[in-house]
């Protein structure tokens, strides 16, 4: 439902990120999210069929504070060139990272 | 106006607010009143003057919250001043909230609060709100602590600073109507700042040279800027009053007492603010001439500079509003805001022992001044970086390191487009001299924030030497070598193992080629060879991303349990990983993490290997200390976390013994005990890790200063010896490392004289603990 939907985004310490560069690589993505604080572990976004990267991630961290600050200081900044775009997600679920190619 | 556009009704109190927040902001669109700031209060004044019969409670707390608003501070001492002229009753009731909200404040020691406030209350002198005497008498009982034996100097700082930074808003009419208070508040202040000790300001600057600025403590800067003013006749040219404007709505105004202040008891307790250094990086020579940099020690430097600070440290956490805030800061002159926000925004990133704020909010909040103002502030930015390169030989080493972790993020936003031929020069220098190390880190950060091809493309011929090394990993049982080494076999039949997804207990088989050896008494000592051909290889199979390396590590996991027993083979994992990936530093740090996490390595195992002979050529490389912070900070975290569960437990036990009915969630004294057992094998081993260090640089700076002395007697000749910028990387990393961790370490500084020094200790380290001893005092 919507409210419970509500009630784990404000619980969340998991961001989608957005906007990013096919190329842009897991380790990238590290150094600029852990400069927000500890980073929990990083989910590429891959391809459905081609199971490469395909522009998005989720990052979470060990807690909410740290995701908020990356929600204040990173979100509409730039990596390789790109702006990204965080967004609170409710916690990644195995098979979520496959997207549109 | 009443209605929003999406046709809903506006409520009072959502009007109350809007207008209150927003009372002389003359780019609001709400706004009421004419085009002038001073019609616009007056207009505010009348609307809620209307509404005090119906809303006071609700007026009274907008207002507190607003008096916190430090850049807007003599727009609302001007309102006030006009809701007192016509409703002094309405006022007192307000006063008295303020004096109640000020003790709350004083009492749960939120300092930044307490000083806006008293600075407030000050303001109001002017507007006829207050009487001179009863704001006098606050700072007399703040001066009286001056006397007081007991009080630690970083408490009695912080009520003189109160004091004189808010003299400048109302010393000219203190100066008018009680002048002998006055002088005697700044004669009692006059021989407390002569009288201060300043051991610790060396620890906290981040120049080691005052030329071209000198590096002054904050009260003692801002004492001589208060001098300044007063031999000015207590007239400043910065401060916007727009109550200068309604001086005859005043004139009948009905003064109000405000209750006396009293700063609570002194409480071992509480954390006061800091000693500070003022950093400054511009004098008027540096910004262009049509705007004048006030001098450092004239008081409207400090009133602009504090100010800033202020809506840094009220807006830190909405960078948009933070830059906007910043631009718009009102100002009577033309000075140039541009250079003092950059350097307000640099002296807060430098400050030590950490920044106020996360160093990732400095960088997004440059970006956004960036974006802003796209014409000025990339040069001001440009110009400052040079400044700061041009005299990075004689700043602090973690200093240093926040300006390439800045300066990095920055270029990453901007394509990495800087003129870097202009610093060609330092690539002829010695891989230990301060820029060329800068510009390496930064370019190490750059491939960090970006990857290695891309640093090739944008990095000139000139300056071809400082590329980072490609970050592949460096296997040695595929190399050329391979042939020759003992544990070739077994890697190769790891290695397809882990391509084969074999279970653990399969690769624990195949590792039984490499035989242990007897350790006597029937123990088995673990081959070394075992570990690290282990270790490589796993790593190696790993190697291709981070989720990789992570997934290798959590399969096999039960492997590292099994053959990594002692520190003695902690330190073979940390060295295997270091050989694999001594070209990734980035990999090093993460894994290392990890490896600690997932308890195959411990702190001090790892603080052994930073010191150990492998790390001698990458001692002064930034990302050890980056690790060795890490690992600190973990284990720091742990005490932590460990002592707030003892607390609420013992609190827990506490309640349930007083009521004993409540069965269920009783906890028991053996409960209590475990817990606190725990909690103190756990500071035992934070203690053991802290000391583990400091002997190892006493260890390794002594050896350097021993050479130094042998060599100015000229006993011993030839011995390549290390240099004196390699002194100044390791022992500014001591210096840092003592400083940041100051609360954790302190409490064991008897011990640790005790412990290493000895009646010819170095001056080096007798000096440093002087310093540091003073830190808190």
């Amino acid at each position: 439902t919507r409210s419970e939907q509500e009630r784990l985004l404000s619980q969340s310490n998991t961001l989608y990120v957005g906007n990013l560069s096919f190329y842009t690589t897991e380790e990238q993505i590290h150094e600029l999210f852990s400069r927000a604080g500890d980073v929990k572990r990083i989910i590429m976004g891959l391809d459905r069929n081609k199971k490469t990267p395909c522009g998005f991630c989720f990052v979470e961290y060990y807690t909410r504070a740290d995701a908020e600050n990356c929600m204040r200081y990173i979100n509409g900044t730039r990596l390789d060139d790109r702006l990204i775009r965080t967004d609170w997600d409710a916690g990644f679920i195995e098979g979520r990272q496959y997207g549109r190619g | 106006k009443r209605f929003r556009s999406d046709g809903g009704h506006v409520s009072l109190e959502e009007e109350l607010e809007t207008y209150l927040y927003r009372v002389g902001e003359l780019n609001d669109k709400n706004r009421i009143g004419g085009y002038s700031v001073e019609s616009n209060i007056e207009a505010t004044a009348n609307f809620v003057l209307d509404q005090i019969s119906q809303k006071q409670k609700e007026i009274i707390d907008i207002l507190l919250e607003c008096a916190r608003l430090p850049e807007k501070l003599t727009i609302y001492s001007t309102l006030l001043g006009l809701l007192n002229s016509k409703n002094p009753d309405f006022v007192e009731e307000a006063m008295d909230s303020l004096a109640t909200s000020l003790r709350n404040y004083l009492n749960q020691a939120q300092f930044s609060a307490v000083h806006i406030l008293i600075r407030f209350i000050s303001d109001l002198i002017n507007v006829k709100v207050l009487s001179p005497k009863s704001v006098l008498n606050i700072y007399e009982k703040m001066v009286d602590l001056t006397h007081e034996q007991s009080s630690p100097q970083v408490r009695t700082d912080f009520y003189v600073y109160c004091i004189l930074s808010s003299i400048p808003w109302n010393g000219r009419i203190l100066y008018e109507q009680h002048g002998p208070e006055l002088d005697e508040i700044l004669d009692n202040i006059k021989s407390y700042i002569e009288n201060r000790t300043k051991d610790h300001l060396p620890l906290l600057k981040v120049w080691s040279i005052d030329d071209p600025h000198p590096q002054e403590d904050y009260l003692d800067c801002l004492w001589i800027q208060i001098k300044k003013l007063e031999e000015n006749d207590w007239k400043e040219s910065q401060i916007i009053r727009p109550y200068v404007s309604f001086e005859a709505s005043f004139k009948n105004s009905t003064l109000h007492d405000f209750p006396l202040i009293i700063p609570p008891e002194y409480n071992p307790q509480t954390l006061y603010p800091l000693p500070r250094v003022v950093f400054r990086m511009f004098d008027y020579t540096d910004v262009p001439e049509e705007f004048i940099l006030p001098g450092c020690h004239s008081i409207e430097r400090f009133l602009v500079e504090e100010q800033l600070h202020s809506v840094v440290n009220t807006y830190y956490l909405d960078r948009k509003q933070c830059a906007n805030r910043l631009i718009q800061l009102p100002l009577t002159n033309r000075i140039p805001l541009n250079y003092m926000i950059v350097e307000v925004i640099f002296a807060q990133l430098f400050s030590l022992p950490r920044p106020a704020h996360l160093e990732i909010f400095y960088g997004s909040l440059l970006l956004e001044l960036c974006k802003l103002q796209p014409n000025y502030m990339p040069i001001v930015l440009a110009q400052a970086t040079e400044l700061l390169f041009e005299r990075i030989e004689n700043m602090k080493t973690v200093c240093v390191e926040r300006f390439s972790n800045w300066f990095s993020y920055h270029l990453s936003n901007f394509q990495f487009k800087w003129s870097w031929d202009d610093w060609k020069d330092c690539a002829n220098e010695s891989l230990e001299a301060p820029k060329n190390k800068f510009l390496r880190e930064t370019l190490i950060r750059c491939m960090r924030l970006s990857y290695h091809q891309r640093i090739v493309d944008f990095i000139p011929e000139s300056i071809n030497s400082l590329v980072p090394e490609n970050p592949k990993p460096a296997y040695k049982y595929v190399s050329d070598e391979a042939a020759d080494l003992e544990g070739t076999p077994v890697a190769n039949r790891l290695l397809e193992l882990f391509k084969e997804r074999a279970i653990p207990e399969d690769v624990f088989s195949a590792l039984r080629d490499i035989p242990d050896s007897d350790a006597g008494g029937g123990e088995v000592e673990i081959n070394p060879l075992k570990i690290e051909v282990f270790t490589a290889t796993l790593l190696f199979f790993g190697s291709k991303s981070f989720s990789h390396a992570f997934a290798a590590l959590a399969k096999y996991h039960m492997i590292f349990k099994m053959i990594v027993d002692s520190e003695k083979s902690q330190l073979i994992v940390l060295q295997s990983l270091h050989d694999v990936w001594k070209n990734h530093r980035q990999m090093i740090v993460v894994l290392v993490d990890k490896m600690l996490k997932t308890q195959i390595v411990e702190c001090s195992t790892i603080a052994k290997w930073v010191f150990s002979e492998q790390m001698r050529n990458d001692f002064t490389f930034f990302y050890v200390w980056e690790i060795m912070h890490s690992s600190i900070n973990r284990m720091n975290k742990q005490v932590e976390k460990l002592r707030l569960e003892y607390q609420n437990l013992n609190e827990k036990y506490k309640k349930s013994d007083l009521a004993s009915e409540s069965v269920q969630d009783e906890i028991t004294e053996e409960e209590l005990e475990d817990k606190l057992t725990t909690l103190n094998t756990l500071k035992e081993q934070q203690k053991k890790l802290f000391f583990i260090i400091i002997e190892n640089f006493f260890a390794v700076l002594s050896d350097y200063l021993i050479k130094v002395e042998i060599k100015i007697e000229n006993v011993e000749q030839g011995e390549t010896f290390k240099s004196p910028n390699w002194f100044k990387w390791v022992s500014d990393r001591f210096e840092d490392f003592l400083l940041t961790h100051n609360e954790e370490i302190l409490p064991y500084l008897n011990e640790i004289k005790t412990q290493f020094f000895t009646s010819n200790t170095n001056k080096y380290f007798t000096n440093l603990f002087k310093m540091y001893s003073s830190f808190k005092e």
